[in-house]
């Protein structure tokens, strides 16, 4: 039997040259409020629970947290209660695209890297930091836009991917006069980091992020309030 | 939450504020805010690789980052892991903690109320004029 193997740009790559080596960590005995203040300070989407001398317990993400606002839990409750356990790890030397199909079979957004001991962190991989090693990988590379500007025009449209080959068509979108408890049912259902938000008359009016929703977690707001009420609109 | 202008965590108040200190209703310390706080939140996150994109407007993208402080409160980006010092701390043990975890300024706190701050400074001069006797 023939095994063809399929190569990407990605082969050969290793989880140390997209990771992140600052991770961001809460003692178990923090709470939901502490939680979403980390996130919305450092920009991360998790943060990595961990108990004495640093050594993991478990994560939350911005999807706990938005599942303990809709259950209605109040924010001095501990991260502890709704955090997934146990977190999930690569090691630095792991090939990238084990680490994505990892990522991809347990339906995580990120993996924390492991050192020699398996208790020691010392990075994270998330997607968008894949994103931004091809984002260099193919700057780099010689059929790259910034390189083809001085090439022929031809050359610059004959192979280049566009927006609309790889978008997604199917836009989630909620009105401004539901409430949060339908964005965050939409959001949910369909397994998506924001959604457009359309006024009366069907027009875009603005976009409605987890983080958007975190945050108004935190400010006292509850999943029954509007919309309109809750989130500022933004593009 | 509230920002307590009795002990801001500047050198001189009325001048240059380099960090506040946070309190609850209670009048209890919750947190610190400070330039690096606010600085850390507006920062891309991916700052190296917007550096490299030679296609993007800076200015735009610097009116949007600053678009998303609007509805951010303090409690959201404050540092409520805060270190605070009796007003019997030995200086040694000060300077041990400003060293180890790059602290620049401690709140004093006595029966859970802040009564004072310790600056980098104050402990720098402190140990100057005692060398120089």
């Amino acid at each position: 039997m023939v095994f063809i193997e399929q190569r990407s740009v990605l082969s050969g790559m290793l989880v140390q040259e997209a990771m992140r080596k600052r991770v961001i960590l809460l003692s178990r005995e923090a709470t939901l409020s502490d939680c979403t203040n980390r996130m919305v300070k450092n920009k991360v989407a998790a943060v990595l629970v961990t108990a004495e001398e640093d050594r993991p317990v478990g994560v939350v993400s911005k999807t706990d947290l938005i599942g303990a606002f809709y259950a209605d839990l109040p924010v001095e409750a501990a991260a502890a209660d709704i955090m997934a356990a146990p977190a999930l790890f690569c090691l630095p030397d792991d090939s990238l695209e084990s680490a994505i199909d990892l990522m991809h079979a347990r339906g995580v957004h990120r993996l924390y890297v492991s050192g020699a001991e398996t208790d020691w962190v010392i990075g994270t991989l998330a997607y968008p930091d894949v994103v931004g090693l091809l984002y260099r990988y193919c700057r780099a590379c010689g059929k790259s836009v910034s390189k083809a500007r001085r090439g022929t025009e031809d050359e610059m449209n004959s192979s280049r991917l566009r927006v609309g080959d790889v978008m997604t068509t199917s836009v989630r979108a909620c009105k401004t006069d539901d409430s949060l408890v339908e964005v965050i049912e939409e959001l949910t259902t369909h397994r998506c980091g924001a959604l457009l938000i359309r006024d009366p008359a069907g027009r875009a009016a603005g976009v409605i992020s987890k983080t958007d929703l975190v945050i108004a977690y935190k400010h006292g707001k509850k999943p029954a309030h509007w919309l309109r009420l809750s989130c500022g609109t933004r593009f | 939450m509230q920002l307590n202008p009795k002990f801001t965590a500047s050198r001189e108040e009325g001048k240059k504020i380099f960090g506040l200190i946070v309190v609850d209703d209670a009048d209890q310390l919750v947190g610190m805010l400070s330039m690096y706080d606010i600085l850390l939140f507006v920062q891309p996150k991916h700052m190296k690789i917007w550096g490299e994109m030679e296609d993007l407007e800076p200015d735009r993208l610097f009116d949007d980052l600053l678009g998303k402080v609007k509805g951010i409160q303090v409690g959201d980006i404050m540092t409520t892991e805060v270190v605070t010092i009796g007003p019997e701390t030995h200086i040694l043990s000060i300077s041990d903690l400003m060293i180890n975890k790059h602290i620049r300024r401690l709140p004093v706190s006595e029966d859970g109320r802040i009564i004072g701050m310790v600056f980098m400074s104050d402990v720098f001069y402190h140990m100057l004029t005692q060398f120089l006797h």
